[in-house]
Protein backbone atom coordinates (compact mmCIF):
# COMPACT_ATOMS: atom_id res chain seq x y z
CA UNK A 1 0.00 0.00 0.00
CA UNK A 2 2.80 2.38 -0.83
CA UNK A 3 1.81 5.92 -1.62
CA UNK A 4 5.22 6.65 -3.10
CA UNK A 5 4.23 6.45 -6.71
CA UNK A 6 5.75 8.60 -9.44
CA UNK A 7 4.38 11.75 -7.76
CA UNK A 8 5.71 14.04 -10.44
CA UNK A 9 4.13 17.48 -10.34
CA UNK A 10 1.43 16.79 -12.93
CA UNK A 11 -0.70 19.73 -11.99
CA UNK A 12 0.42 23.34 -11.60
CA UNK A 13 -1.22 25.96 -9.40
CA UNK A 14 -2.48 27.71 -12.55
CA UNK A 15 -4.11 24.52 -13.73
CA UNK A 16 -5.83 24.00 -10.39
CA UNK A 17 -7.24 27.50 -10.70
CA UNK A 18 -8.34 26.81 -14.26
CA UNK A 19 -10.13 23.57 -13.25
CA UNK A 20 -11.76 25.42 -10.34
CA UNK A 21 -13.12 28.00 -12.78
CA UNK A 22 -14.45 25.23 -15.03
CA UNK A 23 -16.07 23.65 -11.96
CA UNK A 24 -17.75 26.93 -10.96
CA UNK A 25 -15.82 26.99 -7.69
CA UNK A 26 -14.00 29.91 -6.13
CA UNK A 27 -10.88 28.85 -4.26
CA UNK A 28 -8.69 31.20 -2.26
CA UNK A 29 -4.95 31.29 -2.79
CA UNK A 30 -4.03 29.36 0.33
CA UNK A 31 -6.51 26.55 -0.39
CA UNK A 32 -5.39 26.43 -4.02
CA UNK A 33 -1.80 25.79 -2.92
CA UNK A 34 -2.83 23.04 -0.54
CA UNK A 35 -5.12 21.52 -3.17
CA UNK A 36 -2.36 21.56 -5.78
CA UNK A 37 -0.22 19.49 -3.44
CA UNK A 38 -3.05 17.07 -2.55
CA UNK A 39 -4.25 16.64 -6.14
CA UNK A 40 -0.70 15.91 -7.27
CA UNK A 41 -0.43 13.27 -4.56
CA UNK A 42 -3.65 11.64 -5.73
CA UNK A 43 -2.93 11.91 -9.46
CA UNK A 44 0.62 10.68 -8.83
CA UNK A 45 -0.84 7.61 -7.18
CA UNK A 46 -3.30 7.17 -10.05
CA UNK A 47 -0.46 7.20 -12.55
CA UNK A 48 0.45 3.63 -11.57
CA UNK A 49 -2.32 2.65 -14.00
CA UNK A 50 0.01 3.53 -16.87
CA UNK A 51 2.13 0.49 -15.94
CA UNK A 52 -0.62 -1.77 -17.32
CA UNK A 53 -0.91 -2.59 -21.00
CA UNK A 54 -4.57 -2.04 -21.94
CA UNK A 55 -4.48 -1.67 -25.71
CA UNK A 56 -7.02 -4.39 -26.43
CA UNK A 57 -9.12 -4.02 -23.30
CA UNK A 58 -12.69 -2.74 -23.57
CA UNK A 59 -13.47 0.16 -21.21
CA UNK A 60 -16.06 -0.65 -18.56
CA UNK A 61 -18.42 2.27 -18.12
CA UNK A 62 -21.04 0.59 -16.00
CA UNK A 63 -21.39 -2.23 -13.50
CA UNK A 64 -23.73 -4.06 -15.79
CA UNK A 65 -24.09 -4.19 -19.50
CA UNK A 66 -27.38 -2.54 -20.25
CA UNK A 67 -29.31 -1.31 -23.20
CA UNK A 68 -31.94 1.35 -23.60
CA UNK A 69 -35.15 0.70 -21.76
CA UNK A 70 -38.34 2.01 -23.30
CA UNK A 71 -41.80 2.61 -21.99
CA UNK A 72 -45.07 3.78 -23.40
CA UNK A 73 -45.29 7.54 -23.80
CA UNK A 74 -48.27 7.93 -21.52
CA UNK A 75 -49.37 10.61 -19.09
CA UNK A 76 -48.85 9.96 -15.39
CA UNK A 77 -49.09 11.90 -12.16
CA UNK A 78 -45.69 13.28 -11.24
CA UNK A 79 -44.66 16.29 -9.16
CA UNK A 80 -47.07 19.19 -9.25
CA UNK A 81 -45.78 22.65 -10.12
CA UNK A 82 -46.20 23.65 -6.49
CA UNK A 83 -44.19 20.65 -5.28
CA UNK A 84 -41.45 21.31 -7.80
CA UNK A 85 -41.19 24.91 -6.60
CA UNK A 86 -41.37 24.09 -2.89
CA UNK A 87 -37.62 24.18 -2.40
CA UNK A 88 -36.89 27.15 -4.63
CA UNK A 89 -34.63 29.70 -2.92
CA UNK A 90 -36.55 32.39 -4.79
CA UNK A 91 -39.60 32.27 -7.02
CA UNK A 92 -41.98 34.49 -8.88
CA UNK A 93 -45.33 32.90 -9.55
CA UNK A 94 -44.68 29.59 -11.20
CA UNK A 95 -41.05 30.42 -12.03
CA UNK A 96 -37.68 30.09 -10.37
CA UNK A 97 -36.28 33.59 -9.97
CA UNK A 98 -32.56 34.30 -10.51
CA UNK A 99 -30.49 37.49 -10.69
CA UNK A 100 -30.07 39.22 -14.01
CA UNK A 101 -28.89 36.91 -16.80
CA UNK A 102 -28.64 39.26 -19.78
CA UNK A 103 -28.49 43.05 -19.69
CA UNK A 104 -31.65 44.19 -21.41
CA UNK B 1 -36.61 -8.82 29.87
CA UNK B 2 -34.33 -7.49 27.17
CA UNK B 3 -34.79 -3.78 26.59
CA UNK B 4 -36.89 -2.96 23.53
CA UNK B 5 -33.94 -1.20 21.91
CA UNK B 6 -31.73 -4.28 22.26
CA UNK B 7 -34.16 -6.63 20.52
CA UNK B 8 -33.25 -7.86 17.08
CA UNK B 9 -35.42 -6.57 14.24
CA UNK B 10 -37.05 -9.99 13.93
CA UNK B 11 -37.85 -10.09 17.67
CA UNK B 12 -39.07 -6.49 17.63
CA UNK B 13 -41.45 -7.10 14.71
CA UNK B 14 -42.72 -10.27 16.37
CA UNK B 15 -43.29 -8.58 19.75
CA UNK B 16 -45.21 -5.80 18.01
CA UNK B 17 -47.35 -8.31 16.19
CA UNK B 18 -48.10 -10.14 19.44
CA UNK B 19 -48.91 -6.81 21.13
CA UNK B 20 -46.30 -7.35 23.86
CA UNK B 21 -45.83 -3.60 23.54
CA UNK B 22 -47.10 -1.05 21.07
CA UNK B 23 -45.24 0.65 18.23
CA UNK B 24 -45.66 3.92 20.17
CA UNK B 25 -43.95 2.34 23.20
CA UNK B 26 -41.17 1.06 20.96
CA UNK B 27 -40.86 4.53 19.40
CA UNK B 28 -40.59 6.09 22.88
CA UNK B 29 -37.90 3.58 23.86
CA UNK B 30 -35.80 4.54 20.82
CA UNK B 31 -36.41 8.27 21.40
CA UNK B 32 -35.20 7.96 24.98
CA UNK B 33 -32.15 5.94 23.96
CA UNK B 34 -31.24 8.32 21.13
CA UNK B 35 -31.56 11.32 23.45
CA UNK B 36 -29.23 9.68 25.96
CA UNK B 37 -26.66 8.93 23.25
CA UNK B 38 -26.70 12.36 21.60
CA UNK B 39 -22.95 12.80 21.86
CA UNK B 40 -22.44 10.01 19.30
CA UNK B 41 -24.06 12.40 16.77
CA UNK B 42 -25.56 9.49 14.82
CA UNK B 43 -28.56 11.45 13.56
CA UNK B 44 -28.79 14.65 11.52
CA UNK B 45 -32.58 14.93 11.63
CA UNK B 46 -34.71 13.28 14.25
CA UNK B 47 -38.39 14.21 14.57
CA UNK B 48 -39.97 12.69 17.70
CA UNK B 49 -43.52 13.82 16.92
CA UNK B 50 -43.44 12.50 13.41
CA UNK B 51 -42.12 9.14 14.62
CA UNK B 52 -44.79 8.80 17.31
CA UNK B 53 -47.52 9.79 14.89
CA UNK B 54 -46.47 7.13 12.39
CA UNK B 55 -46.11 4.61 15.25
CA UNK B 56 -49.65 5.38 16.36
CA UNK B 57 -50.87 4.65 12.84
CA UNK B 58 -48.91 1.38 12.85
CA UNK B 59 -50.62 0.39 16.11
CA UNK B 60 -54.00 1.06 14.54
CA UNK B 61 -53.05 -1.14 11.60
CA UNK B 62 -52.00 -3.97 13.93
CA UNK B 63 -55.23 -3.64 15.91
CA UNK B 64 -57.11 -3.85 12.64
CA UNK B 65 -55.40 -7.20 12.07
CA UNK B 66 -53.06 -6.01 9.31
CA UNK B 67 -49.85 -7.91 10.05
CA UNK B 68 -46.80 -6.97 8.02
CA UNK B 69 -43.12 -7.89 8.05
CA UNK B 70 -42.12 -5.01 10.32
CA UNK B 71 -45.35 -4.07 12.18
CA UNK B 72 -44.22 -0.55 13.00
CA UNK B 73 -40.54 -1.20 13.70
CA UNK B 74 -38.57 2.01 13.09
CA UNK B 75 -35.61 1.94 10.69
CA UNK B 76 -32.67 4.36 10.58
CA UNK B 77 -32.30 6.02 7.17
CA UNK B 78 -29.05 7.45 5.83
CA UNK B 79 -29.60 11.11 5.08
CA UNK B 80 -28.77 10.65 1.41
CA UNK B 81 -32.12 8.87 0.89
CA UNK B 82 -35.11 11.12 0.14
CA UNK B 83 -37.94 11.15 2.67
CA UNK B 84 -41.05 13.07 1.71
CA UNK B 85 -41.65 16.00 4.02
CA UNK B 86 -38.55 15.23 6.10
CA UNK B 87 -35.35 17.20 5.59
CA UNK B 88 -32.70 15.34 3.56
CA UNK B 89 -29.24 16.92 3.61
CA UNK B 90 -26.85 14.25 2.26
CA UNK B 91 -24.52 15.54 4.99
CA UNK B 92 -24.06 18.80 3.09
CA UNK B 93 -24.63 22.46 3.86
CA UNK B 94 -25.87 22.87 0.29
CA UNK B 95 -28.97 20.78 1.15
CA UNK B 96 -29.35 22.05 4.72
CA UNK B 97 -32.96 23.15 4.17
CA UNK B 98 -33.98 20.68 1.46
CA UNK B 99 -37.31 18.98 2.20
CA UNK B 100 -38.00 16.39 -0.53
CA UNK B 101 -41.41 16.44 -2.21
CA UNK B 102 -41.29 12.66 -2.73
CA UNK B 103 -40.04 9.43 -1.15
CA UNK B 104 -37.23 7.26 -2.49
CA UNK B 105 -38.44 3.85 -3.69
CA UNK B 106 -36.68 2.11 -0.76
CA UNK B 107 -38.64 4.29 1.68
CA UNK B 108 -41.90 3.29 -0.03
CA UNK B 109 -40.85 -0.36 0.20
CA UNK B 110 -40.11 -0.09 3.91
CA UNK B 111 -43.49 1.59 4.46
CA UNK B 112 -45.20 -1.17 2.46
CA UNK B 113 -43.55 -3.70 4.79
CA UNK B 114 -44.92 -1.82 7.81
CA UNK B 115 -41.64 -0.13 8.75
CA UNK B 116 -41.29 3.48 9.96
CA UNK B 117 -38.67 6.13 9.33
CA UNK B 118 -36.86 6.40 12.67
CA UNK B 119 -34.69 9.37 11.68
CA UNK B 120 -32.08 10.54 9.21
CA UNK B 121 -28.58 9.33 10.02
CA UNK B 122 -25.34 11.28 9.78
CA UNK B 123 -22.90 10.66 6.95
CA UNK B 124 -19.94 12.06 5.06
CA UNK B 125 -21.04 14.84 2.72
CA UNK B 126 -22.52 13.29 -0.44
CA UNK B 127 -21.16 9.93 0.84
CA UNK B 128 -17.60 11.05 0.12
CA UNK B 129 -15.47 9.78 2.95
CA UNK B 130 -14.34 6.82 5.02
CA UNK B 131 -14.56 8.30 8.51
CA UNK B 132 -17.72 10.43 8.72
CA UNK B 133 -15.47 13.43 9.40
CA UNK B 134 -16.64 15.09 6.17
CA UNK B 135 -20.14 15.74 7.47
CA UNK B 136 -21.26 19.37 7.66
CA UNK B 137 -23.19 18.25 10.76
CA UNK B 138 -20.11 17.12 12.67
CA UNK B 139 -18.31 13.80 13.05
CA UNK B 140 -19.99 10.65 14.38
CA UNK B 141 -18.23 8.92 17.28
CA UNK B 142 -17.50 5.20 17.38
CA UNK B 143 -19.46 3.72 20.32
CA UNK B 144 -16.64 1.25 21.08
CA UNK B 145 -14.20 4.11 21.64
CA UNK B 146 -15.51 7.63 21.25
CA UNK B 147 -12.08 9.03 20.34
CA UNK B 148 -12.26 6.99 17.13
CA UNK B 149 -14.13 7.23 13.84
CA UNK B 150 -17.04 4.89 13.06
CA UNK B 151 -15.97 4.60 9.43
CA UNK B 152 -17.88 6.11 6.55
CA UNK B 153 -19.58 7.23 4.67
CA UNK B 154 -22.66 5.64 6.33
CA UNK B 155 -21.20 6.24 9.81
CA UNK B 156 -24.43 7.41 11.43
CA UNK B 157 -26.39 4.34 10.31
CA UNK B 158 -23.63 1.99 11.50
CA UNK B 159 -23.40 3.69 14.91
CA UNK B 160 -27.18 3.83 15.33
CA UNK B 161 -27.38 0.06 14.86
CA UNK B 162 -24.22 -0.77 16.86
CA UNK B 163 -25.34 1.36 19.84
CA UNK B 164 -28.94 0.02 19.72
CA UNK B 165 -30.37 3.39 18.67
CA UNK B 166 -32.03 1.56 15.75
CA UNK B 167 -32.77 -2.13 15.13
CA UNK B 168 -31.58 -1.78 11.52
CA UNK B 169 -30.66 0.99 9.12
CA UNK B 170 -30.20 1.79 5.44
CA UNK B 171 -26.92 2.98 4.00
CA UNK B 172 -25.36 3.39 0.59
CA UNK B 173 -22.12 1.79 -0.59
CA UNK B 174 -20.17 3.36 -3.46
CA UNK B 175 -16.67 2.24 -2.44
CA UNK B 176 -17.28 0.46 0.86
CA UNK B 177 -19.54 2.93 2.68
CA UNK B 178 -21.63 0.14 4.22
CA UNK B 179 -19.10 -2.66 4.71
CA UNK B 180 -16.30 -0.50 6.14
CA UNK B 181 -18.36 1.21 8.90
CA UNK B 182 -20.09 -2.14 9.64
CA UNK B 183 -16.64 -3.66 10.24
CA UNK B 184 -15.43 -0.73 12.35
CA UNK B 185 -18.61 -0.76 14.47
CA UNK B 186 -18.95 -4.53 14.93
CA UNK B 187 -22.21 -5.14 13.04
CA UNK B 188 -23.40 -6.80 9.83
CA UNK B 189 -23.51 -4.71 6.65
CA UNK B 190 -24.66 -5.84 3.22
CA UNK B 191 -24.11 -4.11 -0.10
CA UNK B 192 -26.30 -5.96 -2.61
CA UNK B 193 -25.43 -6.50 -6.27
CA UNK B 194 -25.54 -3.32 -8.36
CA UNK B 195 -29.09 -3.18 -9.72
CA UNK B 196 -30.66 -5.30 -6.96
CA UNK B 197 -32.04 -2.24 -5.17
CA UNK B 198 -33.58 0.85 -6.77
CA UNK B 199 -31.56 4.07 -6.56
CA UNK B 200 -34.61 6.23 -7.31
CA UNK B 201 -34.71 9.05 -4.79
CA UNK B 202 -31.15 8.49 -3.59
CA UNK B 203 -28.90 11.53 -3.97
CA UNK B 204 -26.41 10.54 -6.68
CA UNK B 205 -22.67 10.37 -5.98
CA UNK B 206 -21.16 7.99 -8.58
CA UNK B 207 -24.00 6.43 -10.51
CA UNK B 208 -22.18 3.38 -11.87
CA UNK B 209 -21.03 2.41 -8.36
CA UNK B 210 -23.75 3.56 -5.91
CA UNK B 211 -25.98 0.96 -4.31
CA UNK B 212 -28.36 1.05 -1.33
CA UNK B 213 -27.86 -1.61 1.33
CA UNK B 214 -28.50 -2.45 4.96
CA UNK B 215 -27.05 -2.61 8.47
CA UNK B 216 -28.26 -4.91 11.25
CA UNK B 217 -26.90 -6.55 14.39
CA UNK B 218 -27.30 -10.06 12.99
CA UNK B 219 -27.35 -11.77 9.61
CA UNK B 220 -31.03 -12.77 9.61
CA UNK B 221 -32.13 -9.17 10.20
CA UNK B 222 -29.84 -8.08 7.41
CA UNK B 223 -31.43 -10.68 5.10
CA UNK B 224 -34.91 -9.48 6.06
CA UNK B 225 -34.11 -5.84 5.32
CA UNK B 226 -32.42 -6.76 2.03
CA UNK B 227 -35.51 -8.66 1.01
CA UNK B 228 -37.75 -5.72 1.81
CA UNK B 229 -35.81 -3.12 -0.20
CA UNK B 230 -34.81 -5.26 -3.22
CA UNK B 231 -36.61 -5.52 -6.53
CA UNK B 232 -37.13 -3.96 -9.92
CA UNK B 233 -38.28 -0.36 -10.14
CA UNK B 234 -39.51 1.22 -13.34
CA UNK B 235 -38.18 4.54 -12.01
CA UNK B 236 -34.57 3.27 -12.02
CA UNK B 237 -33.61 1.88 -15.41
CA UNK B 238 -30.49 0.26 -13.91
CA UNK B 239 -32.51 -1.81 -11.44
CA UNK B 240 -32.72 -5.42 -12.56
CA UNK B 241 -35.95 -7.10 -13.60
CA UNK B 242 -35.24 -10.14 -11.45
CA UNK B 243 -37.35 -11.88 -8.84
CA UNK B 244 -36.17 -11.25 -5.27
CA UNK B 245 -35.12 -14.49 -3.59
CA UNK B 246 -36.35 -15.34 -0.09
CA UNK B 247 -33.13 -14.18 1.57
CA UNK B 248 -34.26 -14.97 5.13
CA UNK B 249 -35.12 -18.59 4.31
CA UNK B 250 -32.01 -19.10 2.19
CA UNK B 251 -29.68 -17.71 4.87
CA UNK B 252 -30.10 -20.80 7.05
CA UNK B 253 -29.22 -23.32 4.32
CA UNK B 254 -26.05 -25.31 5.23
CA UNK B 255 -22.70 -24.30 3.75
CA UNK B 256 -21.32 -27.80 3.34
CA UNK B 257 -19.48 -28.07 0.06
CA UNK B 258 -19.50 -24.32 -0.59
CA UNK B 259 -16.17 -23.25 -2.05
CA UNK B 260 -14.64 -20.24 -0.30
CA UNK B 261 -11.77 -18.52 -2.10
CA UNK B 262 -8.97 -16.78 -0.20
CA UNK B 263 -7.32 -14.11 -2.36
CA UNK B 264 -3.57 -13.75 -1.72
CA UNK B 265 -3.75 -10.05 -2.67
CA UNK B 266 -5.91 -9.26 0.39
CA UNK B 267 -3.33 -10.51 2.89
CA UNK B 268 -0.54 -8.06 2.24
CA UNK B 269 1.85 -5.77 4.08
CA UNK B 270 -0.12 -2.98 5.64
CA UNK B 271 -2.83 -5.25 7.02
CA UNK B 272 -2.76 -5.09 10.80
CA UNK B 273 -1.57 -8.39 12.33
CA UNK B 274 -4.54 -8.68 14.68
CA UNK B 275 -6.96 -8.09 11.80
CA UNK B 276 -5.23 -10.74 9.69
CA UNK B 277 -5.21 -13.26 12.56
CA UNK B 278 -8.92 -12.75 13.27
CA UNK B 279 -9.84 -13.11 9.59
CA UNK B 280 -7.72 -16.25 9.19
CA UNK B 281 -9.32 -17.75 12.31
CA UNK B 282 -12.75 -16.97 10.87
CA UNK B 283 -11.84 -18.71 7.61
CA UNK B 284 -10.70 -21.76 9.58
CA UNK B 285 -14.04 -21.77 11.39
CA UNK B 286 -15.92 -21.61 8.09
CA UNK B 287 -13.86 -24.58 6.91
CA UNK B 288 -14.79 -26.54 10.06
CA UNK B 289 -18.42 -25.79 9.28
CA UNK B 290 -18.10 -27.73 6.03
CA UNK B 291 -16.95 -25.23 3.42
CA UNK B 292 -14.03 -26.00 1.16
CA UNK B 293 -11.20 -23.44 1.26
CA UNK B 294 -9.35 -22.68 -1.97
CA UNK B 295 -6.44 -20.32 -2.62
CA UNK B 296 -7.22 -17.83 -5.37
CA UNK B 297 -5.62 -14.81 -7.00
CA UNK B 298 -7.14 -11.46 -7.97
CA UNK B 299 -4.05 -9.96 -9.60
CA UNK B 300 -5.38 -6.47 -10.37
CA UNK B 301 -6.46 -5.70 -6.79
CA UNK B 302 -3.64 -3.22 -6.24
CA UNK B 303 -4.96 -0.98 -9.04
CA UNK B 304 -8.53 -0.73 -7.74
CA UNK B 305 -8.06 2.37 -5.56
CA UNK B 306 -6.40 4.24 -8.43
CA UNK B 307 -9.23 3.28 -10.79
CA UNK B 308 -11.83 4.32 -8.24
CA UNK B 309 -10.29 7.74 -7.63
CA UNK B 310 -10.62 8.53 -11.31
CA UNK B 311 -14.07 7.07 -11.99
CA UNK B 312 -15.90 8.06 -8.79
CA UNK B 313 -14.80 11.74 -8.89
CA UNK B 314 -15.52 11.89 -12.64
CA UNK B 315 -19.09 10.72 -12.11
CA UNK B 316 -19.44 12.90 -9.00
CA UNK B 317 -18.31 16.05 -10.79
CA UNK B 318 -21.06 15.50 -13.35
CA UNK B 319 -23.73 14.57 -10.79
CA UNK B 320 -22.91 17.54 -8.56
CA UNK B 321 -23.12 20.05 -11.42
CA UNK B 322 -26.85 20.26 -10.64
CA UNK B 323 -26.22 22.17 -7.41
CA UNK B 324 -26.37 25.72 -8.68
CA UNK B 325 -28.56 27.53 -6.18
CA UNK B 326 -31.42 27.98 -8.62
CA UNK B 327 -34.09 25.32 -8.12
CA UNK B 328 -33.32 23.99 -4.64
CA UNK B 329 -30.53 23.97 -2.11
CA UNK B 330 -28.31 26.72 -0.76
CA UNK B 331 -28.22 30.07 -2.57
CA UNK B 332 -25.44 32.60 -1.89
CA UNK B 333 -26.48 36.10 -0.94
CA UNK B 334 -25.48 39.43 -2.49
CA UNK B 335 -24.50 38.24 -5.96
CA UNK B 336 -24.49 40.51 -8.98
CA UNK B 337 -25.28 38.07 -11.76
CA UNK B 338 -26.16 34.47 -12.53
CA UNK B 339 -22.62 33.14 -12.95
CA UNK B 340 -21.64 34.59 -9.58
CA UNK B 341 -24.75 32.97 -8.11
CA UNK B 342 -23.57 29.57 -9.38
CA UNK B 343 -19.98 30.05 -8.22
CA UNK B 344 -20.73 31.46 -4.79
CA UNK B 345 -23.56 29.06 -4.00
CA UNK B 346 -21.34 26.07 -4.83
CA UNK B 347 -18.24 27.47 -3.12
CA UNK B 348 -20.12 28.30 0.09
CA UNK B 349 -22.32 25.19 0.00
CA UNK B 350 -19.83 22.37 -0.66
CA UNK B 351 -17.26 21.15 1.86
CA UNK B 352 -13.54 20.56 1.28
CA UNK B 353 -13.60 16.88 0.27
CA UNK B 354 -16.48 17.41 -2.14
CA UNK B 355 -14.62 20.28 -3.82
CA UNK B 356 -11.48 18.15 -4.01
CA UNK B 357 -13.37 15.40 -5.81
CA UNK B 358 -15.14 17.79 -8.17
CA UNK B 359 -11.72 19.17 -9.15
CA UNK B 360 -10.23 15.70 -9.69
CA UNK B 361 -13.30 14.68 -11.68
CA UNK B 362 -13.30 17.68 -13.94
CA UNK B 363 -9.56 17.37 -14.45
CA UNK B 364 -9.64 13.72 -15.54
CA UNK B 365 -12.57 14.43 -17.84
CA UNK B 366 -11.04 17.53 -19.38
CA UNK B 367 -9.71 17.73 -22.88
CA UNK B 368 -6.19 16.33 -23.15
CA UNK B 369 -6.45 14.17 -20.00
CA UNK B 370 -9.54 12.12 -20.77
CA UNK B 371 -7.71 9.25 -22.49
CA UNK B 372 -4.78 9.15 -20.08
CA UNK B 373 -6.93 9.12 -16.95
CA UNK B 374 -10.61 8.41 -17.50
CA UNK B 375 -10.48 5.97 -20.40
CA UNK B 376 -7.45 4.24 -18.88
CA UNK B 377 -9.27 3.82 -15.56
CA UNK B 378 -12.32 2.37 -17.31
CA UNK B 379 -10.11 -0.17 -19.06
CA UNK B 380 -8.40 -1.20 -15.83
CA UNK B 381 -11.86 -1.41 -14.25
CA UNK B 382 -12.56 -4.16 -16.80
CA UNK B 383 -9.46 -6.01 -15.63
CA UNK B 384 -10.39 -5.73 -11.94
CA UNK B 385 -13.89 -7.04 -12.71
CA UNK B 386 -12.56 -9.84 -14.91
CA UNK B 387 -10.41 -11.11 -12.03
CA UNK B 388 -13.58 -11.76 -10.03
CA UNK B 389 -15.56 -13.30 -12.86
CA UNK B 390 -12.67 -15.66 -13.62
CA UNK B 391 -12.54 -17.09 -10.09
CA UNK B 392 -16.34 -17.24 -9.74
CA UNK B 393 -16.53 -19.20 -13.00
CA UNK B 394 -14.88 -22.34 -11.73
CA UNK B 395 -12.79 -21.79 -8.59
CA UNK B 396 -15.08 -20.62 -5.79
CA UNK B 397 -18.60 -19.55 -4.76
CA UNK B 398 -17.67 -16.91 -2.22
CA UNK B 399 -14.51 -14.93 -1.45
CA UNK B 400 -13.42 -14.32 2.16
CA UNK B 401 -10.97 -11.60 3.19
CA UNK B 402 -10.59 -8.65 5.59
CA UNK B 403 -13.10 -5.80 5.17
CA UNK B 404 -10.51 -3.20 6.24
CA UNK B 405 -6.74 -3.27 6.73
CA UNK B 406 -7.03 -1.86 10.28
CA UNK B 407 -9.58 -1.34 13.04
CA UNK B 408 -11.12 2.10 13.70
CA UNK B 409 -8.57 4.93 13.58
CA UNK B 410 -8.49 8.10 15.69
CA UNK B 411 -10.64 11.09 14.79
CA UNK B 412 -8.40 13.59 13.02
CA UNK B 413 -5.69 11.01 12.25
CA UNK B 414 -6.06 11.05 8.45
CA UNK B 415 -7.92 14.28 7.72
CA UNK B 416 -4.88 16.12 6.34
CA UNK B 417 -3.84 13.32 4.01
CA UNK B 418 -6.68 12.42 1.62
CA UNK B 419 -4.64 9.73 -0.12
CA UNK B 420 -4.05 7.84 3.16
CA UNK B 421 -7.77 8.11 3.84
CA UNK B 422 -8.58 6.69 0.39
CA UNK B 423 -6.26 3.71 0.92
CA UNK B 424 -8.37 2.63 3.86
CA UNK B 425 -10.91 1.38 1.29
CA UNK B 426 -8.46 -0.84 -0.57
CA UNK B 427 -10.39 -4.07 0.14
CA UNK B 428 -13.91 -2.78 -0.38
CA UNK B 429 -13.51 -0.77 -3.60
CA UNK B 430 -12.89 -3.71 -6.01
CA UNK B 431 -16.41 -5.03 -5.26
CA UNK B 432 -18.02 -1.77 -6.39
CA UNK B 433 -15.97 -1.61 -9.57
CA UNK B 434 -17.24 -5.07 -10.54
CA UNK B 435 -20.82 -4.43 -9.33
CA UNK B 436 -20.75 -7.41 -6.95
CA UNK B 437 -22.50 -8.00 -3.63
CA UNK B 438 -20.36 -7.79 -0.49
CA UNK B 439 -21.01 -8.30 3.19
CA UNK B 440 -19.10 -7.60 6.39
CA UNK B 441 -19.72 -9.73 9.47
CA UNK B 442 -18.06 -9.32 12.90
CA UNK B 443 -15.17 -11.75 13.39
CA UNK B 444 -13.39 -10.57 16.53
CA UNK B 445 -11.80 -7.68 18.39
CA UNK B 446 -8.28 -6.31 18.55
CA UNK B 447 -6.37 -5.97 21.84
CA UNK B 448 -7.87 -2.49 22.28
CA UNK B 449 -11.40 -3.92 22.15
CA UNK B 450 -12.17 -2.60 18.66
CA UNK B 451 -14.27 -4.72 16.29
CA UNK B 452 -12.85 -6.53 13.24
CA UNK B 453 -14.87 -7.43 10.14
CA UNK B 454 -14.73 -10.43 7.83
CA UNK B 455 -15.68 -9.50 4.27
CA UNK B 456 -17.51 -11.97 2.05
CA UNK B 457 -17.79 -11.24 -1.67
CA UNK B 458 -20.13 -13.06 -4.05
CA UNK B 459 -20.87 -13.33 -7.73
CA UNK B 460 -23.56 -11.14 -9.31
CA UNK B 461 -27.03 -11.81 -7.80
CA UNK B 462 -25.61 -14.30 -5.28
CA UNK B 463 -26.25 -12.38 -2.05
CA UNK B 464 -27.80 -15.60 -0.78
CA UNK B 465 -24.39 -17.34 -0.61
CA UNK B 466 -22.94 -14.45 1.40
CA UNK B 467 -25.84 -14.47 3.83
CA UNK B 468 -25.62 -18.25 4.14
CA UNK B 469 -21.88 -18.21 4.89
CA UNK B 470 -22.20 -15.29 7.30
CA UNK B 471 -25.16 -16.87 9.09
CA UNK B 472 -23.41 -20.22 9.57
CA UNK B 473 -20.33 -18.42 10.90
CA UNK B 474 -22.38 -16.14 13.16
CA UNK B 475 -24.27 -19.09 14.66
CA UNK B 476 -20.96 -20.76 15.50
CA UNK B 477 -19.47 -17.66 17.16
CA UNK B 478 -20.40 -15.05 19.78
CA UNK B 479 -18.95 -11.86 18.29
CA UNK B 480 -22.33 -10.44 17.32
CA UNK B 481 -23.57 -10.73 20.91
CA UNK B 482 -20.99 -8.28 22.25
CA UNK B 483 -22.30 -4.72 22.39
CA UNK B 484 -20.49 -1.50 23.15
CA UNK B 485 -21.05 0.11 26.54
CA UNK B 486 -21.61 3.70 25.58
CA UNK B 487 -21.05 6.43 28.11
CA UNK B 488 -24.52 7.94 28.05
CA UNK B 489 -25.31 11.50 29.00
Amino acid sequence: MSTKETNSETLSLDEVNRIARLSNLVINEEDAKKLTHQLNDILGYVQQLSRLETKNIEPMSHAQSSSNIYREDSAANTLTTEEALENAPDRSGNFFRTPLIVEG
Amino acid sequence: MTEITDLSLEELAKSLKNKQFSAVEAGRAFISKINRAKKLNAFITFDEDRLLKSADQADKNIKGGAASLLNGAPIGIKDIILTKGMRTTAGSKILENFVPPYDATVIKKIAAAGGLVLGKTNQDEFAMGSSNENSYYGPVLNPWDTSRVPGGSSGGSAVAVAASLAPAALGTDTGGSIRQPAALCGIVGLRPTYGRVSRYGVVAFASSLDQVGVFARNVKDCALMAQIISGHDALDSTSAALAVPDFTALASKPIKGLKVGIPAEYFIKGVNKEVEDAVRAAIKKIQELGAEIVEISLPHTEYAVAVYYVIAPAEASSNLARYDGVRYGYRAKGVKDLSELYRNSRSEGFGKEVKRRILIGNYVLSSGYYDAFYLKAQKVRSLVAKDFFTVFKDQCDVIACPTTPTTAFKIGEKTDDPLQMYLNDIFTIPVNLAGLPGLSVPCGFDSGGLPIGLQLIGNLWEEEKLLRTAYAYEQATDWHKKRPRIGEG
